[in-house]
């Protein structure tokens, strides 16, 4: 789903099953982004450990604009180009939230047993 | 899938060259975008292009996941599904059109027979919580099944607590205005049991105490106040005329609610009031009673009848032990005919014969589909090589069979609503005018359910023969897909081999039955009843009537002779007493009748040994008349005038015979045989003493000059003497036309279900053997080019047809002889099929089959070995 800079396999990260929903839907928590906003933004905040790959990438928008969790907008981008902004939708919101909660328990979880097994 | 997800879906779809295009240019923005940071990060444009491409990976599989993704794609898929299956049906109009009208017929056959069984026995009751119905009946020590008294039923209601509510009744036939009519005398808590409500003043009701209400009042049927009242809404509080008694309506049943059995009832009157209408004015004991239980909620049957059982046992444990209850049974009876294995046994050969047809009809659809799949052989071998899967291979002809399916669904209906309306039209017109007073058919009406049988026949039927080939075709490896080679065992060929003999089969069955039931008519319009019937007329009046109508009788112009019997002639089956010598234990089961002097001589039956009755013979006397079947039976050597019998009555007499009153007798004459209704072919008859003034039930008046006129000035004569004093007066002919027309009517159904068979077979043999000879042009050019005549040619063309119609032929007769076996031993006078018969049927199917084989075996004959070989 997401790799790591491909420089060095070893420190390639297997990600979990619906981390990549995750990230988008928090990425696009603020403004509306168009997808190469979305996987350039997630790879400079997790400071290009996490690379999107593109395969997964606009598969998954689709698939959450199809469930209803985000929207997409034909607008102009920085450059003056046509792109296509995804925004998260009032449904997406709450999903974001649910699973914001189920990633805080998750690594609170596997932290804790990381510190005290 | 949501709603709102699936229209987004359908808007989506709707627009999809637009999706297809926007998602183009969101992923050419996106490579565009990763270009110009390489750039930005000091590549040149081309090689900046060119890096991002490499990281993007393939675009194209990156469109295809994205358009899953969407959820869109199988619909879009689907959707193209139909597309091509139309213009593959647009492309064989023919086909198409052959296979819906195939299944269409068939459907809309069984869809009509699925109409009657359904109205008859699967649709429920017309009442509250019908599934809670049950019908009881009590077992006595010596096993026979008793209905109840009213003594016993009025202590039963107060016993159980497993039974929620108790009714009883019994059926009661009459003139009601001037036509026939059947109701029930029932007790008090039946309509509040059943939960019916009137549609006019009010039910019958009030409590059940020690003795049944016996008010002369009356509660008419929908039915019967629209048709013999015209719906006359003053009607309540009017008096009507029953057996000559004034009995008050209080009410009019609402509509659709006719009572609890197959044939319709038309009143219902209180049981007390049977008294008022019985012969002699004392009032008879109230027995004989049917009882109607609603079991209380949650309580089993099995539970309820054990509760019953013991209250029942306590009752009659006084008595003795043929009157002493053993069990009581509870038969469900949610339905006009109760489902039980019965009704269901009853109706099987009727299901069996249409689902015949519909198995020959999707026999014709798979060889139909069976070829088509093997002229498309190519095409799936070549879309297999493209690379589609075995799934969507098989989704396509799925859409290919349902597109097929679904128009055969409605010309389905149509054929099943213009056989019912046909059919019930038939009935009427066809049936002896006499009979059609008698005659009431519960409303046929195609409902849901029975949509739902034909909508589920014909779709199975058009998608399970429409995969076959489907199926066969994608197990094929690519290679032999392309080159059009099958594997070995489900070759086509054999599989359409077998086809052929299995509808060969199924139509030599169905036409054998059909040439049987023929037979079988001719036989008995042809078979003389021993009776005069044409010009006798039956009447049947009560018996407190008796002089007056007599009196009429005898002063009527048209009436030439009068005689009396106690069981209606023809009409109803005769009593069984076993009879023997005196002394001796051999026991010759025999019906028996009440008949005065005169009936013998006006009936028509000559006396051939001895003297006929006579009128000093002493009524319920010693004096006998005995058929020659008994005769022969009890006397095998003869010289049976003169002897005394021994009459040993099978259960004790019921208060309404006195066949006890005297043990034996003695034959004063031997009559020739008649034949009686429902009985063997030559039954033992004995003919007792009586006099017109005490026979039970009828009055036989030989009529002058034309039997309908006669019956018609009877009719007018009496009803102007008492309104009701008459219960029935018909034509003996009647009853023997009667007796014969349901073979009649089971002989049209056969033949035209018969002739529907037989187009199919020979649809199915030709389309088969063209198809045969077009695949095989090649094979047979090479054979002509290698000096084969045209003889050879046809004989292995035509050889083929004729091993499989022979065999099919073979199969068919011998079910036909087993089935007919099996039939007739479950009904009377049904006898085992006859050679005649099947030879028939065999001799027209093998010819058929051969002439369909014939026009394409001639054309194989005149293959051009030139075109034929340069064809390939």
């Amino acid at each position: 789903l997401v790799s790591t800079t491909d420089t060095n396999p070893m420190t390639r990260l297997d990600l979990l099953q619906g981390t990549l929903d995750l990230l988008i839907l928090r990425t696009l928590a603020g403004d509306p982004r168009h997808g190469w906003a979305i996987s350039e933004r997630i790879q400079q905040l997790s400071q290009d450990v996490l690379q999107v790959n593109q395969g997964s990438l606009y598969p998954a928008l689709h698939r959450l604009e199809d469930q209803g969790w985000i929207a997409a907008e034909w607008g102009v981008s920085e450059l003056g180009r046509r792109a296509r902004f995804y925004h998260l939708t009032a449904a997406g919101r709450r999903q974001l939230a649910k699973e914001s909660d189920e990633w805080a328990r998750l690594t609170a979880a596997v932290g804790r047993v990381m510190r005290l097994a | 899938m949501r709603w709102q997800s699936f229209a987004r879906r359908i808007r989506m779809l709707a627009r999809s060259r637009d999706a297809e295009h926007e998602l183009s240019e969101e992923l050419d923005f996106h490579l565009a975008m990763q270009a110009d940071k390489h750039v930005a990060a000091g590549l040149d444009a081309p090689a900046a292009e060119h890096r991002a491409r490499l990281e993007f990976g393939n675009v194209e599989l990156v469109k295809e996941d994205a358009r899953d993704a969407r959820g869109t794609r199988a619909i879009d898929e689907t959707l193209g599904d139909v597309r091509y299956a139309w213009r593959a049906i647009r492309r064989a109009p023919l086909f198409a059109l052959a296979v819906v009208t195939t299944i269409g017929i068939a459907v809309g056959l069984n869809a009509a027979a699925f109409t009657v069984f359904d109205a008859y026995v699967l649709r429920p009751l017309d009442v509250r919580d019908p599934s809670s119905l049950y019908i009881a009946a009590w077992v006595d020590r010596t096993g026979s099944v008793r209905n109840i008294a009213w003594t016993d039923y009025a202590s039963l209601r107060r016993a159980s607590a497993a039974v929620a509510d108790l009714a009883a009744l019994r059926s009661i036939a009459m003139r009601v205005r001037g036509g026939s009519a059947t109701g029930d005398a029932v007790s008090a808590s039946y309509f509040r049991l059943l939960g019916v409500m009137p549609a006019l003043g009010s039910m019958l009701g009030g409590a059940d105490g020690p003795t049944p209400d016996a008010s002369a009042t009356v509660v008419l049927s929908h039915a019967l106040w629209q048709s013999r009242f015209g719906g006359d809404s003053s009607v309540v509080g009017q008096h009507l005329l029953l057996r000559g008694r004034a009995f008050r309506i209080v009410g009019v049943a609402r509509a659709g609610f006719e009572g609890l059995f197959k044939k319709p009832r038309d009143f219902w009157i209180p049981l007390g009031a049977l008294a008022l209408l019985a012969d002699s004015g004392a009032s008879p004991a109230l027995d004989g009673l049917s009882l109607v239980a609603r079991l209380a909620p949650g309580e089993s049957q099995r539970e309820a009848a054990a509760a019953i059982g013991s209250a029942m046992r306590s009752l009659t444990v006084s008595r003795g032990a043929s009157d002493r209850a053993e069990r009581v049974m509870l038969l469900p009876h949610s339905s006009a005919i109760a489902p039980s294995v019965g009704a269901y046994a009853a109706y099987a050969p009727i299901a069996l014969t249409f689902g015949l047809v519909l198995l020959l009809a999707c026999a014709n659809v798979a060889n139909m589909l069976l070829a088509r799949g093997l002229s498309r052989q190519r095409e799936l071998g070549v879309r297999l090589a493209l690379g589609a899967t075995r799934v969507r291979l098989v989704r396509q002809l799925l859409v290919e069979s349902v597109m097929l399916g679904a128009p055969a669904i409605v010309l389905g209906f149509g054929v099943a609503w213009v056989i019912i309306v046909a059919g019930v039209r038939t009935l009427f017109a066809t049936l002896p005018p006499d009979l059609v007073a008698f005659v009431r058919l519960v409303p046929l009406v195609p409902d849901a359910r029975v949509f739902a049988y034909g909508a589920v026949a014909a779709l199975a039927s058009a998608v399970a023969f429409g995969l076959t080939p489907a199926l066969q075709s994608t197990r094929l490896s690519v290679v032999q897909a392309t080159r059009g080679e099958f594997a070995r065992l489900a070759s086509p060929a054999r599989v359409q081999g077998m086809l052929i003999v299995l509808q060969v089969a199924v139509a030599t069955l169905l036409l054998t039955s059909g040439s049987a039931l023929l037979r079988q008519t001719t036989r008995m319009t042809g078979v003389e009843t021993g009776l005069r019937v044409r010009d006798v007329v039956s009447v049947e009046s009560d018996r407190r009537w008796r002089a007056g109508v007599l009196r009429r009788l005898t002063a009527s112009p048209a009436v030439a002779a009068i005689a009396g019997a106690s069981v209606p002639v023809l009409d109803a089956n005769l009593p069984l007493v076993d009879v023997a010598r005196v002394g001796d234990t051999l026991e010759v089961p025999t019906q028996y009748n009440r008949v005065t002097a005169s009936y013998l001589d006006l009936v028509g039956v000559p006396i051939v040994a001895g003297r006929g009755l006579a009128s000093s013979d002493k009524l319920g006397g010693s004096a006998v008349v005995v058929s020659e079947a008994a005769a022969r039976r009890l006397w095998p050597r003869g010289g049976a005038v003169g002897q005394t019998l021994e009459l040993r009555p099978r259960a004790p007499a019921s208060a309404r015979d006195s066949l006890d009153r005297f043990r034996q007798a003695r034959v004063v004459g031997v009559a020739r045989d008649v034949v009686t209704p429902g009985g063997a072919s030559d039954p033992a008859v004995m003919y007792l003493p009586a006099s017109l003034q005490s026979v039970d039930c009828c009055l036989l008046v030989r009529a002058r000059g034309d039997a309908t006129q006669a019956q018609r000035s009877i009719t007018a004569d009496l009803d102007a003497f008492v309104p009701g004093a008459v219960e029935r007066i018909d034509r003996l002919d009647t009853f023997v036309a009667g007796a014969i027309y349901p073979y009649r009517a089971a002989y049209w159904i056969a033949l035209v279900l018969g002739s529907i068979a037989l187009a199919l077979t020979v649809a199915g043999v030709h389309g088969v053997i063209s198809y045969i000879v077009a695949q095989r042009s090649r094979e047979m050019g090479i054979r002509l080019a290698l000096g084969a005549t045209a003889r050879d040619v046809l004989e292995v063309v035509l050889g083929r047809t004729a091993r499989q119609a022979l065999v099919g032929v073979a199969i068919g007769a011998a079910l036909a002889m087993g089935a007919g076996r099996a039939i007739a031993s479950q009904i009377q006078q049904m006898p085992a099929l006859d050679l005649v018969a099947v030879l028939a049927a065999v001799v027209v199917v093998f010819m058929a089959c051969i002439a369909a084989a014939a026009g394409p075996s001639s054309r194989a004959t005149r293959t051009d070995p030139n075109v034929a070989l340069r064809h390939e």
